[in-house]
Parts: C-alpha cells; sequence; structure tokens
C-alpha cells in the first residue's frame, strides 16, 4: 500500500509550511515535498507606488526577517537612482541587520532547534520545546532570553519600532543614534559576549554528542549561494557567489544575477525551484542560509568568528560542509560574528553622527538590484523606478525561493536513508540533557 | 487552575507572536499558563477546548475557515491578535490574494491592533486577559498623543495633501520636522488612526500610516469626513490603498 506522511503545519518553523513524503508499494520513497506560501502577490501590490514607498510595505513579508525586507529594497532604489548614503547611515544600517541576525539566530537555536538536542529527538513531543527546556535549564533558559532581548531592542531602537522598521529612507538613515542609548548598549557587550561564548560552548557539545548524526545523516551534495565581501563573510554588502560540487567558487555581479539564478517551475508547487543556471535543473539545485553563506567564504569578517570558522572547517575535515546538520554549527559561527560586529560598530560614535542621510537624491528611470543576507538566505530586490521615482515593477527572491529545491533535495536524500536503509537504528544518540 | 491559551497564526508574518515573545513578561506569561497550542513553539498541536484563543493573520485559504470555526467552538474567548487578524492587514492591498478580518467568518470577544501590536499595549492587554479582564484600548486618535498636534487642525486638513511620505529630495530640515504632517502637504492617517503606539513613526519624523487600525468600527464614515477635509494632489487621488492601507476590507468600497 502506498503510503503517506504529512506533517502540518512544521513546528518550530519561521512560517508557514507543510511537507509530504510519499513511500510506494515496494518501500522505496517516491516523492518528498515542501510547500510553503508564495510571496508573489507583494511585488504585484508595489507596482505604482513611489519607489521610496516600498521598504515600508514589504517589511510585512516576513516578522522574523523584517530588516532585510526593509534595508534591500532601500539599498535598490538607492542603486537605480545613483544615491550614496553618507558613512554614518551604512554603519546604522550595518549595526541594524546584525543585531537583527543576532536575536534572530539565537531564537533559531534556543527556541526552535534545541529542543530537538537538548530533550531529544525521541522525546514526549508535548515536553519538545523551549518551556520545557526554560524550566529544566532556568540559566541557560534566562540567557538565552537576555540574548534575544538585547537584539531585539537593539533593533526596535534603530528601527523605530519593534519588528517593522522605518527608519532606513532612501538617501540613508532618518535618525542617528542618541548618545546615551549607543552608551546603554554598548555597556552590555561584554556580557552578550560571555553569553555568546556560552552559547558555542553548548553548541559543541551538542556537536560531540550528536557526531555521529552530523556526519551520516543528510549529507547531501549540492551547489551553494551566498554573499561575499570580496569573499569575505558580510550580510549587508556584496557580491553573489556560487560553490559548485567541487567547490570551486564563482562570483557574480549583484546585476547580472539572472546568468546565475535559474527559476524552475515544479508540477505540484506554488514556490518556484531556483538553481544555479549553468548547471541546469536540478543538477544546479543549492541550498542558501547560513551554511551555504559559511561554504561560500574564504573568512569571517571578525576574529572570534573566523577561529570558529576554522575550528569547524578542522573538525569535519573539509571546506566545502553539505551535512545538513551542520546548518546549526554555522549559524553559532555567524552569532559570533553578529556580536563582535554589533559590539565593534556601537563603539563607534560615528553612528550619533547626524549626517546620516544625503539630500542629493534624484529620482530616474532605472533599474536597481541590491541584495543583503536575511538569516535563511539571499535576499534580492529588483526595481523598476520610472522619472517621476514611480515603482514600475518589482522583482524580489526571498530566502523561501532559494531554499526549497535545497530542502527538498535533502528531505528526500533524508526519507531514503530512514525509510529505505533503516538509518536511524544504528544511530549513536546521546542521553538526553533535559530528561 | 491555570488559564489555557492557543495561538493559531493564519496568513501572516509570524510578527505579531514575535512581538509577543520579545515582551519583558513573556516568560512569566508562558508560566502562567498552559499553552495548548502554538505551533511556533510547540510540537504538539490539537485544537482542544481552551480559554483564550489569539489568532495572528488574515484569511485568505478557504480552509483557513475551518481551522476558525474549530476554534471558536473550542474557546471561551477569541482575540484577534494584530491588525491582519482584525482588519486583514496590509496584505488586504493585494488585488491577487483574498485577505480578510477573521471576525468576517466567526465572532469575536475583542481585539489587539497594531502591525505588530505595540508591546506596551500587547504587554497590558496579555496581562488582563490572564486577570480574566476584557481588553481595555485607546479610545482617541494618533493626534491625541502626538506631539505636532496644534488646535487649529481643521485648518490644516484644508491644506492640498501632496505626498504621502516626506521626500529628503525636497525639503527635510529640522524646522520641517517639527510640524504637523498635514500641515506639511503630506498625508498622516493619524486623525482616523487609534492611538496606542506612543507615536512610534512620527517620532521617527515619518508620517501615521494607519497600522493600529480604525478607532471605531465606523471606519467608512470617519473615512469619508477625513477625505472630505483633505485636498488631495491629483497624482495621489488613484494611489491605492491611500487611506485604508491596513483595512480595506472593513470599508465597504
Amino acid at each position: 500500500m502506498v503510503k503517506e506522511i504529512i506533517v502540518e503545519p512544521i513546528t518550530r518553523l519561521e512560517g508557514h509550511g507543510g511537507l509530504r513524503i510519499v513511500i510506494g508499494d515496494d518501500g522505496k520513497v517516491k516523492d518528498a515535498q515542501f510547500n510553503v506560501t508564495s510571496t508573489r502577490f507583494f511585488e504585484k501590490f508595489c507596482e505604482g507606488r513611489y519607489c521610496e514607498h516600498v521598504p515600508r510595505i514589504t517589511t510585512r513579508i516576513c516578522g522574523i526577517c523584517p530588516i532585510p525586507h526593509h534595508l534591500t529594497p532601500t539599498k535598490a532604489v538607492e542603486d537605480a537612482w545613483n544615491v550614496q548614503i553618507p558613512t554614518p547611515a551604512l554603519k546604522l544600517r550595518k549595526l541594524l541587520i546584525n543585531a537583527k541576525q543576532y536575536s534572530s539566530h539565537l531564537l533559531h537555536f534556543y527556541a526552535l532547534a534545541a529542543p530537538d538536542f537538548l530533550v531529544g529527538p525521541f522525546a514526549d513531543p508535548a515536553l519538545r520545546n523551549i518551556v520545557y527546556v526554560i524550566n529544566k535549564m532556568p540559566d541557560v533558559g534566562a540567557m538565552a532570553l537576555k540574548m534575544m532581548d538585547f537584539g531585539q531592542k537593539l533593533c526596535a531602537e534603530i528601527g523605530g519600532k519593534s519588528v517593522h522598521p522605518i527608519s532606513a529612507i532612501v538617501g540613508g538613515m532618518k535618525k542617528p543614534m542618541d548618545e546615551d542609548v549607543r552608551q546603554k548598549f554598548l555597556k552590555q557587550i561584554p556580557e552578550q559576549v560571555e553569553f555568546t561564548k556560552k552559547t558555542v560552548e553548548i553548541g559543541l557539545k551538542v556537536v560531540e554528542d550528536y557526531w555521529d548524526v552530523i556526519a551520516n545523516v543528510g549529507v547531501v551534495p549540492t551547489y551553494y549561494l551566498g554573499m561575499t565581501n570580496n569573499g569575505v563573510h558580510d550580510i549587508y554588502e556584496g557580491d553573489i557567489r556560487i560553490v559548485d560540487l567541487e567547490g570551486k567558487k564563482i562570483d557574480y555581479d549583484v546585476h547580472n544575477y539572472l546568468d546565475a539564478l535559474g527559476e524552475h517551475v515544479p508540477a505540484h508547487s506554488y514556490a518556484t525551484h531556483m538553481y544555479y543556471k549553468p548547471a541546469g535543473y536540478p543538477d544546479g539545485i543549492y541550498r542558501a542560509n547560513c551554511l551555504a553563506r559559511i561554504n561560500c567564504v574564504d573568512k569571517m569578517a571578525t576574529p572570534l568568528a573566523d577561529e570558529a570558522l576554522k575550528a569547524m572547517r578542522a573538525k569535519i575535515g573539509t571546506d566545502l560542509i553539505h551535512h545538513t546538520f551542520a546548518y546549526h554549527w554555522a549559524r553559532l559561527i555567524e552569532t559570533v560574528e553578529a556580536i563582535e560586529i554589533v559590539g565593534s560598530l556601537l563603539g563607534d560614535s560615528d553612528i550619533c553622527n547626524p549626517d546620516c542621510k544625503t539630500l542629493d537624491i534624484e529620482p530616474r528611470e532605472a533599474e536597481g538590484i541590491a541584495i543583503t543576507e536575511a538569516p535563511r538566505g539571499l535576499l534580492l530586490y529588483h526595481i523598476w523606478s520610472d522619472a517621476d521615482g514611480i515603482c514600475k515593477k518589482l522583482n524580489l527572491l526571498v530566502a523561501t525561493n532559494h531554499n526549497i529545491a535545497g530542502i527538498e533535495k535533502s528531505l528526500m536524500h533524508v526519507a531514503k536513508q530512514i525509510f529505505e536503509d533503516n538509518a536511524l537504528e544504528g544511530l549513536k544518540l546521546p542521553d538526553p540533557w533535559i530528561k | 487552575m491555570k488559564p489555557s491559551f492557543l495561538i493559531e497564526s493564519l496568513t501572516s508574518c509570524s510578527g505579531c507572536i514575535s512581538t509577543m515573545i520579545s515582551l519583558d513578561i513573556f516568560p512569566q506569561f508562558l508560566d502562567k499558563v498552559n499553552l495548548v497550542r502554538c505551533s511556533f513553539m510547540r510540537d504538539e498541536n490539537n485544537i482542544t477546548e481552551n480559554d483564550i484563543a489569539l489568532i495572528e493573520g488574515c484569511v485568505s485559504e478557504e480552509k483557513q475557515i475551518d481551522i476558525l470555526k474549530n476554534i471558536r467552538s473550542k474557546s471561551k474567548r477569541v482575540i484577534a491578535l494584530g491588525t491582519c487578524a482584525a482588519f486583514g492587514g496590509m496584505l488586504a492591498l493585494s488585488t491577487v490574494k483574498q485577505a480578510e478580518p477573521i471576525s468576517n467568518y466567526i465572532e469575536i470577544d475583542g481585539i489587539i491592533p497594531g502591525c505588530p501590536p505595540p508591546s506596551k499595549l500587547l504587554g497590558n492587554c496579555i496581562i488582563r486577559l490572564l486577570e480574566n479582564k476584557d481588553i481595555v484600548l485607546p479610545e482617541k486618535n494618533v493626534c491625541a498623543d502626538c506631539e505636532f498636534r496644534t488646535d487649529d487642525i481643521e485648518k490644516k486638513f484644508k491644506r492640498r495633501i501632496n505626498a504621502i511620505m516626506p521626500k529628503n529630495y525636497n525639503v527635510d530640515s529640522e524646522i520641517e520636522d517639527k510640524r504637523c504632517f498635514l500641515e506639511r502637504g503630506i498625508l498622516c492617517l493619524g486623525p482616523i488612526t487609534r492611538d496606542g503606539c506612543e507615536c512610534k513613526c512620527i517620532k521617527f519624523g515619518l508620517p501615521c500610516d494607519g497600522c493600529m487600525g480604525p478607532i471605531k468600527n465606523d471606519f467608512t464614515s470617519n473615512t469619508i469626513n477625513f477625505l472630505s477635509t483633505v485636498n488631495l494632489a491629483k497624482g495621489l487621488r488613484k494611489y491605492k490603498g491611500i487611506f485604508y492601507r491596513y483595512s480595506k476590507p472593513k470599508t465597504k468600497r
């Protein structure tokens, strides 16, 4: 009999989705699908709007990563109109996006992922959640909440509002940071860095505990997509980099994104499957998000994070890591970088400089393309402005687009391992930390 | 007995839940309630009998209607969490996707408006719900709390409105920033929007874009009154969602 496994809603996910695995009479996995809702309608109703109004609308695409959805369209309009922003604005934006990266990654690690490791993958589903983790490990819980809170409060401070920011405008940032606010956050940096180190220790212990899983389940070779700033990890500015199956790195100017990224429309989904165009579909299926970024870069931007990256590459024994479960590890390396960048930018009084916007702005008929890295993957905005600054057309590639094909490919791989090869039976699993 | 809470997410950005998780009182909230469903945080997610259901997001798919009705039948109180659930939200601007407030399908016992709801307001609402009290919302408009408010507000309305946002390629000096937006010829939705946000956008030098939704249910008449007092420049008259950026389905078109 054909067996269908449906998980809907997928829990502890940033967003809404479902998955469906089909197993045939012969016990073979026939299909593995990951379904999410599309964001296409936002592109449509941004048409006909003032270009500078678009970044105030697109934040609503994602309440988990609203900051990239605010900054990227702003950058795209600046690209179209050839606007150069003052340095203080650039620093504020980098601070904003890294503060978000920090809180978002920690939310993912502690609230979404950790229950699987700490309570154990086969624990009672009713207990496998952050509430239980906080009750059983109150010190870790309190630390996690303080870290997320720091990032969120900093975002609200610079963004102007909690969750959906308003502060980036074409030409810079609406307001500089107040000096007393800068001091207030700067004071907390040493504690936050300590917390981050403790979080990495927890992460490394998890890696040791679950090494058998990391090394053997879901090791799926794919291409990778990430942004680098001349090879260095950067989530605010840079160009597109693809890593192929052999680890060869290929760089694309963001304006040539269509040379690199192709869209395939599968029969079962609203959402398109993205692939690396020169390799074709499905060979060129790639993955995005933290592990992909880590695979793309030559080095991290900050010392502690770069050390952590080197340690990871040494432990796994390669610079090209296909281990899906290592995503959590990569996420922690990026968390380290985020707090280091946040610390150094808060230490720079230039973020309080009132010269944070330019008035040298003239709408013109042109196209603009910009990228940032959202926590879950590359975010690209391509905007067409008319001479009056009205948005004629908008094309968006969001992390969800980039990830679906890669997720389905790894889902198929893991489903085969579990249902065809009984891979779970021989796995060495640790005693759960929390019972 | 701890009160039981159910948190459901329809078509949304998860920003309301994200705001809730970030509240200072959230750890205490978790301690004081029995959370029966919240797929963002929990694996076990049956729709069971509960005291309070918080619904985030708008209705945009058939199957969500059944979920809503099921939740209604099992919940003592149902609260619309955020502007999407309360009024349809930003997505309602779409012409290709349906986006409706949950009250189009089920009876509700209150709303917590905002995109997302302001932390202070949300925190206060949660505390009242925990105490088994009704939610209390500000009954004034954003202008009531606005530092740029002046008494001759009627005069400002008669100004010509040329823009929906200050353009910093026009004048955007400090002096300009200290006047009421309507006086500056920039459309501000403060007069028809519920207070409770502490004028965050206005303090950042941006006009209110109405994310808290209307003050009372008679949004349409409020909007028409407001409309009759502003003199929109020609280019703005066709601009979609100019007065109902978050609440289109609530207005009769």
